[in-house]
C-alpha cells in the first residue's frame, strides 16, 4: 500500500483495508451474529460488497449462517472466534490482523480456526497472527518473525523457524535456548 | 372502582412524561455513560419554547412538535459537538456529568431571565375536551400524552433495531472501544443518541405544555424523576424505559389518593433506593444504573 498509516485514525484504518480481530473477539454480545456482520461492513466501501462479502463469510464459516438470528453471545468459544473473524472479513479487507486467536480454545477447535485462516488467505487476504501457540502458527504461515521486547530478533518462512534450533528450545519445550 | 381505575388513568398519563425522558436519559447513558440531570430542565425549555410559539405566533402545540423536534435533535447535536465531544472522549465520566450539571444552571437562569419565574400553562381551546368511556371522564390531551409516549418508543426502537447507525449505538452501549475497529466513528454515534436524547426533550416538552404549568425550577424535579424511571425500567430497553414511567406515575397517583399528597415525592425516591438496593438491573433492562462486576 506503501502509505504511511501512523497519522491515520482506525475508521480510516479500517477504510484502507486493515481490520484487527482483537484479543478475547470484542463481540457485541447482545446483538445477534448478522447484526454484528453488519458492523463488519459499516463504511460505505464496505457496505457496496455487503452481499458478497456475507456469501464468502458463510462460505467459510457455514455454522454462522445456521445461527445468523441468534445472540452472539450464545455462540460458543469457537463459534465466537469464527465471528470474530467473520465481522473483519465483511470489512473487505487486504490485511486482516488476528491477536492471539487460540486464546481459551481447545486444541481441536484451535486447529480447526487455523484451517479456516488458511482458507482465508488462500482466498487472496493477507493474515498478520499474532499468536502464542507458535507451533500451529509456524506450521501454517508464510513468513515468520520472533520478537523480544518489542524487536525482531529472527525471521524466516515458518518452515525454517519450526526447524530452528532456538526456536525449538524456547517455544516449543526444548531445552537451552538463546532466545 | 371507578375511582381507582380513574387513578390509574391519570397515573398512565403523568408517567407518560416520566417515559419519553426516561427513554432519553437510557439514549444518552448507553453511549456516554452519564446521567444526563439537563433533561428536564432541557424538556422545559422546549416547553418554553412551545408556549411563545403558542402566544406570540398561535401555533397549536401539537403542530409545533414538527418544528420543536427537529430543533430539539439540532440543538442536542450542537451541544454535543460544543461541550460533550472532547468529554465523552474521557474515561473519567465525571466530566461529562458536571457539564451536564452546569447545562442544567445555564439553561435553568436562561429561562428565569428570558420568561421570568412565573409559572406558565397554555390555554388552548380544545383543553377542555374530554372523551367519556364507561363513565370514565379522560381529557383528549392527556390521553395524547400517551399517544406521543408509544409513538417516540416505537420510532426510536425501529431507529436502534432497523437503522445501521442504531446498530451502532446498541453495539457502542455495550463495547464503546470496540466500534472503531469496525469503522464507526464513535464521535458521530454518541453524537445522534444524545441529539435524539434532546429530540426526546422537545417532544416530552410540547406534550408537558400542553396539559401541566411549569417553571423554570420545575426541570431538575423532573429528570430525578425520569431517572426513577430509568431505574424501575432498566437500562437498554426502550419499552422497559417507558414502563418504568408508567409504573412511577401510577404509584404516584395512588400514594397521592390512599396515602396523601405530600407523599408522593417520599414514595418516588423511596422506591427508586429500594430498585438500587435490591434489583439494580431494573425490572425489564439486561443492565441497571449499577453495573454488576
Amino acid at each position: 500500500m506503501g502509505k504511511d498509516l501512523g497519522k491515520l485514525n482506525t475508521t480510516h484504518r479500517v477504510d484502507r483495508g486493515i481490520v484487527l480481530v482483537p484479543e478475547g473477539r470484542r463481540l457485541f454480545q447482545t446483538l445477534t451474529v448478522l447484526e454484528n456482520l453488519k458492523l463488519g461492513a459499516y463504511l460505505p466501501k464496505a457496505r457496496a460488497s455487503y452481499d458478497e462479502s456475507l456469501e464468502r463469510v458463510f462460505g467459510l464459516f457455514p455454522v454462522l449462517k445456521d445461527r445468523a438470528n441468534g445472540k452472539a453471545g450464545l455462540l460458543s468459544g469457537g463459534e465466537q472466534q469464527m465471528l470474530a473473524i467473520g465481522r473483519a472479513v465483511m470489512a473487505h479487507p487486504k490485511l486482516v490482523l488476528v491477536d492471539e486467536a487460540s486464546l481459551g480454545l481447545s486444541p481441536i477447535l484451535t486447529r480447526k480456526i487455523f484451517e479456516l485462516i488458511v482458507a482465508l488467505n488462500q482466498q487472496g487476504t493477507t493474515v498478520l497472527l499474532v499468536e502464542q501457540n507458535i507451533h500451529m502458527a509456524l506450521k501454517i504461515c508464510d513468513k515468520a518473525y520472533v520478537m523480544k521486547t518489542g524487536s525482531i530478533v529472527l525471521s524466516g518462512s515458518g518452515k525454517d523457524l519450526l526447524a530452528n534450533e532456538d526456536v525449538r528450545k524456547a517455544y516449543i519445550g526444548e531445552r537451552g535456548s538463546r532466545l | 372502582m371507578v375511582t381507582f381505575t380513574q387513578i390509574l388513568i391519570n397515573g398512565i398519563l403523568l408517567g407518560s412524561m416520566y417515559g419519553i425522558a426516561a427513554i432519553g436519559l437510557s439514549l444518552i447513558f448507553g453511549t456516554m455513560r452519564i446521567i444526563f440531570l439537563a433533561q428536564g430542565t432541557m424538556i422545559v425549555f422546549f416547553a418554553y419554547v412551545v408556549y411563545w410559539a403558542f402566544t406570540l405566533a398561535g401555533i397549536d402545540p401539537y403542530l409545533c412538535l414538527f418544528i420543536v423536534v427537529p430543533l430539539a435533535f439540532v440543538v442536542g447535536l450542537g451541544l454535543f459537538y460544543l461541550l460533550f465531544r472532547k468529554a465523552a472522549a474521557l474515561e473519567d465520566k465525571n466530566v461529562s456529568l458536571l457539564l451536564a450539571v452546569g447545562l442544567m444552571y445555564l439553561v435553568e437562569n436562561l429561562i428565569l431571565k428570558i420568561w421570568s419565574a412565573t409559572p406558565r400553562g397554555l390555554n388552548i381551546s380544545y383543553s377542555s375536551a374530554t372523551i367519556v368511556v364507561g363513565g370514565l371522564r379522560v381529557s383528549w390531551l392527556r390521553l395524547a400524552l400517551l399517544g406521543l409516549a408509544l409513538v417516540s418508543a416505537l420510532v426510536v426502537n425501529l431507529f436502534l433495531k432497523k437503522t445501521r447507525v442504531g446498530t451502532a449505538v446498541r453495539a457502542a452501549s455495550e463495547d464503546m472501544e470496540a466500534t472503531p475497529l469496525q469503522g464507526i466513528n464513535s464521535a458521530w454515534v454518541c453524537a445522534v443518541s444524545f441529539a435524539i436524547g434532546i429530540g426526546l426533550a422537545g417532544v416530552a416538552g410540547a406534550g408537558m405544555a400542553t396539559v401541566y404549568s411549569f417553571d423554570y425550577q420545575f426541570g431538575f424535579t423532573f429528570a430525578l424523576k425520569a431517572l426513577v424511571a430509568l431505574a424501575l425500567g432498566g437500562i437498554g430497553n426502550v419499552w422497559g424505559a417507558l414502563a418504568g414511567g408508567l409504573i412511577l406515575g401510577i404509584l404516584e397517583n395512588l400514594a397521592a389518593f390512599y396515602i396523601g399528597i405530600g407523599w408522593i415525592e417520599i414514595v418516588s425516591y423511596g422506591i427508586f433506593i429500594l430498585v438500587l438496593i435490591f434489583l439494580p438491573q431494573g425490572l425489564f433492562g439486561r443492565r441497571g444504573l449499577v453495573k454488576k462486576v
